[in-house]
This record gives C-alpha cells, structure tokens and sequence, in this order.
C-alpha cells in the first residue's frame, strides 16, 4: 500500500491545530488513496504535496488569528481573570518566602538606585552642568596671552568685549561677573560674606527667579545707578530670620548703605555656585556696573549663550576669524588671542575620567545584579518545582503559571524601584555633602528624571526577562514528576547547570575588578592621608581677615594692624603660637615668575613645576612647626624695613645649591613685569604640602616678607589649644579691640584644610568601595545560591553516597571543590580584567601603580575567601540531606 | 442579522457546498463539490481553516462518525449547517441575489 509523503504529513501536523489536525489528514489520506487508483503512486503523492504546499498559509492564519488561539487566550487571561489573582497570590507568595523576596527587593533596589544617582552626578557634573535652559550653549570668554611657556587665560579687556558683541550671530546673550567678599554689617556687628558681582544678563543667562522681590534691572547696572543689592535664601535666613520685610530694607555694605531688592531662590544660587561662575560660595549678589553699552570694568569674568546651533569651536572659529581687525582697536594687548570654553573644559580631564570609572562600576555592579538576580530566581524556582508540578498536574495552565511568575518578579522589582527611587534621592544628596567642596559642580545635581526613567524601564525589563527564564524552565516539569518518582530527570538539564555556573564566574570575575579597583583607590587615598605635610597640622587653627576697600590703603597701616593682633596675641595665656601670612596652605598662591640664581648659569631657571609663593610674617614657620634647616626666619626689621631677603624651600635648596651654601646667596624672581631686586635667602625650610596632600614633592616655595606685598587680606595662624571656637573668639576680641568695624572671615583647621584637598580622591574611593563591597556581597549571594541549587540537584546523588557510608566531610569536600573551580575561575579572569583596566586609573591613584601587587593579592584573596565561606555555607546543606528520607523517595 | 453571521466569498462556497451535500459533507467531499462546481483549485487547508471559522461563529457543527467498518477505516468528521447557519446561508444568497436582480448578471445564472 503506498505511502503518503511523509514530510509533508509532518509538516501538516504541525502547522494545523489539534483539533483540525486529525480530520484534515485523515480526509487527505483518504483522497490519497482513491487516487494512487486513478492516478498511480507518483501522482497521487505529487497532488498530496500540493495540496500539502498550498494549505500551509491557511492553516497558519487558521491558527494564528483566530480568536480563541493560545497567545490571545494567555493574553486575556493574563490581563483580566488572572492578573487579580496572580497578583493576589504573588504578594501571599511574597510574604511566605520573606527572605528571598527581601533579597531580590534589595538588589534590585541598591544595583537601580546606586546606577541612578551615579548616572544623575555623571550627568549634572559632565553632560549638563547647567541645568537651565540653553544651559549647553554656555561659554566663558578668555584673553589668552602669548608668553613664552605658560598661556594664562585671563578675563578680556573691555574692548574687546564689545568687539566681539558687535559682531552678529554669533552670542545671543553676554554676562558678566566677578567673585567678591562683602562686608555685610546687620546691625551692629560686622560679618564677612562671600558673595559677587553680577551683570543683570547673568541672571537672565540662568534663569534666576526670586523668592521675594525682584531681581537686577538694566538700570541698576549704570555705573550711576542705584546701590541695590540681592540676598540668597541662605543669608536671608540666617540674618533676616526669612523676614520678607527684608526687602526693601537698607543694609551697610562695604561702608556704604544698599537697598535690599529682592532674594534669590535657593535653586539660583545652586547654580551659581556650580562651578561654571567661579567657585566661591555666593551668599550676596549687588550689580556689576557697567558703562551702559555692554562693557564691563576690566578683570570681570565674561561669560555668554551661544547662538542656537553654534558650538564653542565653531564661536571659537568665528573670533579667531575676526581678530585682525579686533587687535587694533585695542591699544596695547598684540600679543593675545581669544579662547572660548565650555563648563567640560573647566573640569579636570582626570576628574571626568574618574567619572566615567565610577559609571564604570556601576554598570558592572548592574551587570552581578542582573546574573545575581537570575540565579536567584532559578534557584528559588527549583526549590518551587515540586509546587509548580502539583499545580499542573491539577490542571493550572502553564501560561498562567508563568504568569504569575513574571506577576510575582513584579510586585518584587516594583517595591525595589520604589526603594530605588528614594535611594538614588539619598545618594545624591549624600554625594553633594561629601563632595561639595572638592566637585563645586555637583551642588547643583539632582536625580536626573531621564536617569531614573532609563533604570526603572532597564529594572522593569531584567525583571521581566528573568522572571520569564524560570518560565521558560516550566515545560520541562512534567506533572506527572510531583505523583510519580521522576523528580530525578530535573537534574539532567546540563545546558541550565553550565548557564549557573557562568554566570557565578561571571559574578566573581566582575567582583574581583571592582574589589582591585577600590583597594587600588583605597590604597592611593590612605597614602594620600598619611603623607606628612611637612609641619605641625594638629591644633592649628587659621582665622582669615579681609580689609575692607577704601581703608587700610596704606600699606604700613595693614602691616602694623596684623602685626599688633599677632602682638597681643602672643601676650595671652593659651595661645602657644601665633603668625600670619597672606596665604594658609594648602591655599598658597602660585607662580611668582621664574627664579634667576646670582652667579649661576642657566640663569633662568626653567622648572618643570610650578612655584608656590607666599608671603609671611616672622613668626610663621614658628607658628606652623616648621624648623628651619639652615639659616632663620625674617626679623621684624626685615619685613617693616622691607629689606630684600627671601626664604626658600629645601627643594628649591637642593635644586639650585646642590652642594650647599644656599644661604648668603642671592636670587631674583623674574615675572612678566620684569625682574625683582636681588634677594638675599636668610633661611631653608623643610617642604610643605602647598596645594593640596598630593602635591608634587620636590616644588619649589618661595617665601618673601608679609611687607613685600601687603596683602588686601591675610589669615592669623594660631595655637590655642583644641577648640576652634576659642581661636576665633581671641582673635576676634583682640581685631575688635583694634577696630570694632572689620569682620572676621572663615575659621578653619588647617589639618581640615589639608585632609579637605583631597576630598575628590575621598569621594572616588568612597564610591568604589562601595560598589566594591556591593559586588563582593552580591557575587557571596550569586555563589550560595547556586551551589545550593547544586546541592538540591544533587540530593539524590548525595543521600545514596551518604548511605553507602560516605562521610560528611567527603561529601563537603566534593561540594566546595565544585564551588572552589567556579570562584578560581571567575578570580583569574577578573584578575586578567583587572590588568587590562589597570590604564583607565592611572590618573586616579597617588603613589600607588595600577598594577600594585599586594593590593592584586588582597583582592584576590578577600574574594576566594568570602567565596569559600559561601561554598562552605551550601556545603553544610549538603551534609544535612537525610539518606533515609531520599532512599524512602525512591 | 448579527455582523459576525456577515459570510466572506469562500466562506459562501463552503457553507453551500455543506448545504449540498446535505448529510454527507466532510473535508474530502467538500473540498471536491467546491473544485468541481466552482473549476477553481482548493487546498485542503484553506477548507479545515474556513470550517474553524464558521465553527467558531457556530454556523457549522462537527460530527465524528464512527470508524467504517473496514480494516484501518478511519471515522470521518462530518459537517453540517447548524440553524443560525442555514439562516446566515438564506441571508446571505439572498442578499446577492436581490443585489444581482434586473442586472444582465441575473439572466446569465
């Protein structure tokens, strides 16, 4: 009897449903067969594998589109019936396995939330630092100047300000500021407040609203205008208790009376004080005169919005273009050309680089999370198999099931969004604390919507995708398993065991970089903290004395009244020592000019670093602890007979004297105003960290007397023992002995100061230790969980071997060898990880290589070790499997 | 005459095809009585997948024979107009007939 084609009787029976399935092909066959009568065999086959062709399209539509087809019944049900009840029965299932579901919320909600604020810190300090509109197009104008070596950028010249104004198209609006410290008297005590100057257009630039008030009229910017002021909300409540009788008010500033206009909102002053306009705290806004065309007084900072659709090279272009013809209008500057820069620029490059490391790890700690993720839930699902089997085995839809699954991951990922949401609020307030003095541009950051809306949607979707795995796992559960005895066969699933045990070498890989990373960080920052900074930190407290303008212009007059404080000082009990100098470290100023050493050649000295220059009182190094190597400081004559000595730097000792006999001899600094007389050093003192903790250790510094320049401002370094509140009161009382008008400015300790300047360093190593041990945890879970999914595979296997009289201890052994190959694995790749990404720190640590040894080790040993606790932890479940009660299942 | 009782063209040929075979209509006879009157080729999936439908709008009905009463005689599926088809079936001729009345279409049939 001749056959049908057997293919295609296949491919029939798949592509009709059941039910149409068994008629159609019987009905085929019963033509087949009437037909190998009249046609012959050939013909009747050739006809069925048309007919068999042409009903292929049919049949699909048939099955696909019909109303009552599988995927539109799953889908009702999941929409309507089911969705009540699965969510019912997913919150009673949420609350009956508490443990898990705590921890699946929790990852979820760290891994988001952290992956949020990060990505909301990265976006307000990188991508968009001004958070206004236009905010993008902002730039700050330059003078560049053309001298040999250095190219200072400095604020343009007024003219050419309004050259480039006059140009069309290419600045839609300009602004002008400049930083400023005010001396605000409420009534009748004086106080010292930071605040600037401002072009109305600045205001308008960003947007600015007032809480109360108004803002600066054009009008209050003539140079005759108004003497007019504006409070930010933080002074306002400070020293007007929010009074909104405070506008209108007249306050004392600088000596002169100024009407109180308005208050800046909360959210203005955050912007300004982002970092794009200096990187002062502004308390206190008054205007910038301006000579009423636009042009605003010499060494204000100028910054504008571009024209829609330029960018700062193109505006770039456009002046270099035109400066031929700007040069000449200005009367001499030749040699100096303009430079237009974005807020980016003003970032370090190795800041932003630190950035996107941090992104870096957050995106890694995204990744444990998500394989973390997945092995729970298939480790939660095996332990539910049996569950799962009675269920079907009761009739319970398998789409429904898996339903309900993706039900139950919901209500679990939503609660952890939710928990992210605040989460990422917290640590990005938390990041503003700890960082808003070392990064000015994250003080106006905030949880970027977009941020927030890109991780619930990527949270919603692992949420989804994992919870479908266990799903996908459903079809190989066989009802029959829960009521018969082949619960055995879920074991033979080698392709999901491989897939576990990837993603737990995975979770160790990627652990174990971020783990070198922060040790690495770790590392750079306790060295940072431990360098010595080259005098006695502990229990020196600096108080800051500004002069007011208009006063004090003599410079005999400034001198004798910070020498007469340090006098009086010195007279009272406590105080063990007192000095001044212009600058307190790590605040010190920069390059004094090059260093011209008499009766040497080169006579120019072209050091690689920079200088650090200051200028000092007698008592200084006496107050700050630092012994004198050779030679003494300045006498008191020295500096009021303004005799030309100077003090340097063991460094610059060694650099230009390297045999010796610095003292006696004479240097003479040469700046771009030319050369200062011969200075004669009288002593050498060790190196002190001028800038910051990390700085360069063999920089030149360069002492002159507190007369050689006498300072506008200048700060009181004293010893009064371990209360700065102490300090500030005696110094106070003893300037308002003197003159009961001036202020005093900021109190700080210096140690304070020093540990401060490497706030940035502390944040990084903050952050990625952070994700570190977030990793390190997460990866603990990751390894646990699937050795013990391992064990509950194994049960059977175990409980035999145990009953054929093998010990605990070899059955531990077998599971934490197993354990043992995935987490040395996973280390050797991370380590391997750990080498290639080694580049990408370098600009981050201080004194520590990228490829540190000890630290490689530790990380290595700190993950193999809390791996092996975790495999040691599933390996005492496998010794707790009952032989009996497995050999009973049998 | 509710929408869902509207028949598509091969819906027409299917549901008379049923009608004309009165007790005896399954898969093979229907797919024959279709190609044979009408001269136009016909799957028998595009058959099974239009008989789903009138199912599904219960305008036919299925009845499993039992097997014949020949060695390896299979039970055939027989199909039949259920009321609601026979109704749809009226509707629908007639509404094509009054459509093709005092048109030169009429005279040809």
């Amino acid at each position: 009897m001749a056959r049908v084609p057997g293919v295609m009787r296949w491919m029939l029976g798949l592509l009709a449903d059941e039910e149409t399935g068994t008629g159609l092909l019987s009905d085929l066959e019963e033509e087949f067969e009437d037909l190998v009568i009249t046609k012959g065999v050939r013909g009747a086959r050739r006809w069925y594998r048309g007919q068999a062709l042409r009903s292929g399209l049919p049949l699909l539509r048939w099955r696909f589109l019909r109303r009552d087809a599988a995927w539109r019944r799953g889908l009702r049900i999941l929409l309507w019936s089911g969705l009540v009840r699965d969510a019912r029965y997913a919150v009673r299932s949420f609350l009956g396995a508490k443990g898990f579901s705590v921890v699946v919320v929790l990852t979820f909600g760290l891994g988001i939330g952290a992956n949020t604020a990060v990505f909301s810190l990265v976006h307000s300090v990188i991508l968009d630092p001004i958070p206004v509109p236009g905010g993008d197009r902002l730039v700050t104008l330059w003078r560049q100047e053309q001298t040999e070596g250095m190219r200072p950028l400095v604020p343009p010249a007024p003219e050419m300000v309004r050259a480039w104004q006059e140009e069309q198209g290419i600045f839609e609006e300009m602004g002008a500021y400049s930083e400023e410290e005010f001396h605000l008297l409420v009534g009748v005590t004086p106080v010292s407040v930071r605040g600037a100057r401002v072009s109305p257009e600045i205001l308008t630039i960003i947007a600015a609203a007032p809480t109360v008030g108004r803002l600066f009229s054009p009008d209050d910017a003539r140079p005759d205008g108004p003497r007019v002021a504006l409070l930010t909300e933080g002074l306002w409540r400070r020293n007007f208790g929010s009074d909104p009788g405070a506008v209108g008010r007249s306050v004392v500033l600088d000596g002169e009376s100024h009407l109180v206009v308005g208050v800046l909102s909360a959210f203005g002053r955050q912007i300004l004080e982002a970092g794009f306009f200096g990187d002062q705290r502004k308390e206190l806004l008054v205007p910038l005169a301006g000579d009423g065309m636009g042009a605003w007084p010499a060494g204000a900072n100028v910054v504008a919005r571009l024209e829609p659709g330029l960018s700062a090279e193109m505006a770039q272009e456009r002046l270099d273009v035109i400066q031929d013809r700007v040069v000449p209008l200005i009367a001499g500057h030749s040699e100096w050309f303009p430079f237009v820069s974005t807020p980016q620029q003003a970032l370090g490059l190795s800041f932003r680089r630190g950035l996107w490391v941090m992104m870096g790890g957050v995106g890694i700690v995204l990744l444990i999370l998500c394989a973390n993720t997945a092995t729970l839930l298939l480790v939660r699902m095996m332990g539910r198999a049996r569950e799962f089997q009675v269920r079907l085995a009761l009739g319970a839809g398998r789409l429904r099931l898996a339903g309900q699954l993706v039900m139950e991951s919901l209500i679990q990922g939503g609660i952890g969004i939710l928990l992210a949401i605040f989460l990422a609020g917290w640590l990005v307030d938390g990041a503003k604390w700890v960082a808003r003095d070392a990064v000015p541009e994250v003080r106006a950051a905030r949880v970027d919507p977009e941020a927030l809306a890109v991780a619930v949607v990527l949270g919603l979707a692992t949420i989804v995708l994992f919870s479908l795995i266990p799903a996908l796992h459903l079809p190989r559960i066989r009802p029959a398993g829960a009521l018969g005895r082949d619960a055995r066969r879920e074991r033979r699933s080698r392709v999901g065991w491989t897939a576990h045990r990837s993603l737990v070498v995975g979770q160790v890989a990627l652990a174990l970089l971020l783990v070198v990373a922060a040790g690495l960080l770790s590392n750079s920052l306790v060295r940072l903290l431990s360098v010595d900074p080259g005098f006695e930190v502990d229990g020196l407290a600096a108080v800051s004395l500004d002069l007011p303008q208009g006063r004090y212009d003599d410079p005999d007059s400034r001198l004798a009244l910070f020498d007469e404080v340090v006098g009086r000082l010195e007279g009272r009990t406590g105080v063990e020592a007192v000095g001044w100098a212009r600058f307190v470290p790590p605040r010190v100023a920069g390059a004094l000019g090059s260093i011209r050493i008499d009766g040497q050649t080169p006579l120019i000295d072209e050091s690689p670093e920079p200088q650090a220059g200051n200028w000092v009182s007698p008592e200084y190094f006496g107050a700050i602890g630092a012994p004198f190597l050779e030679g003494r400081p300045f006498t008191g004559a020295e500096v009021s007979d303004r005799e030309q000595v100077v003090i340097l730097n063991q460094s610059a000792s060694r650099r230009y004297w390297p045999n010796g006999g610095a003292v006696g001899s004479r240097i003479q600094l040469v700046s771009d105003y030319g050369p200062s007389p011969w200075l004669t050093v009288v002593g050498i003192v060790p190196d002190i960290k001028a800038w910051w903790l990390g700085d360069a250790q063999d920089r030149v510094q360069v002492y002159l007397p507190a007369s050689d320049v006498p300072p506008q401002s200048g700060a009181f370094l004293i010893r009064a023992g371990g209360n700065l509140g102490t300090a500030l009161s005696m110094v106070q009382e003893e300037i308002q002995g003197l003159d009961p008008t001036l202020p005093v400015g900021e109190t700080f300790w210096v140690g304070d100061a020093l540990r401060q300047s490497v706030a940035r360093q502390r944040f990084q190593a903050l952050l990625l230790t952070s994700f570190g041990t977030l990793g390190v945890l997460l990866a603990v879970l990751g390894v646990y969980g699937v050795l013990s999914l391992s064990v509950v595979r194994r049960s059977r296997e175990i409980g035999v071997r145990l009953a054929l009289g093998a010990t605990g201890g070899e059955i531990t052994r077998s599971v934490v060898l197993q354990g043992l190959r995935a987490i040395t694995l996973g280390s050797t790749i991370g380590l391997a990880l750990s080498l290639l990404s080694a580049p990408l720190l370098v600009d981050l640590l201080w004194g520590v290589d990228p490829k540190d040894l000890p630290t490689l080790a530790a990380g290595v040993g700190g993950v193999l070790l809390a791996g092996l606790a975790a495999t040691f932890l599933s390996a005492r479940k496998a010794t707790g499997v009952d032989p009996v009660e497995v050999l009973r299942r049998e | 005459m509710p929408k869902r009782g509207h028949l598509a063209e091969f819906e027409l040929y299917v549901m008379l095809a049923v009608f004309r075979l009165e007790g005896g209509a399954y898969g093979v006879t229907i797919r024959q009585e279709i190609q044979d009157r009408a001269g136009r080729p016909v799957s028998i999936g595009a058959v099974y997948a239009t008989l789903g439908r009138l199912a599904e709008k219960q305008l036919v009905e299925f009845r499993v024979s039992s097997p014949l009463p020949v060695q390896g005689g299979r039970s055939r599926k027989f199909v039949s107009l259920t009321p609601r088809g026979l109704e749809a079936l009226e509707h629908s001729t007639s509404m094509l007939q009054r459509m093709m009345q005092d048109t030169p279409l009429a005279h040809r049939s």
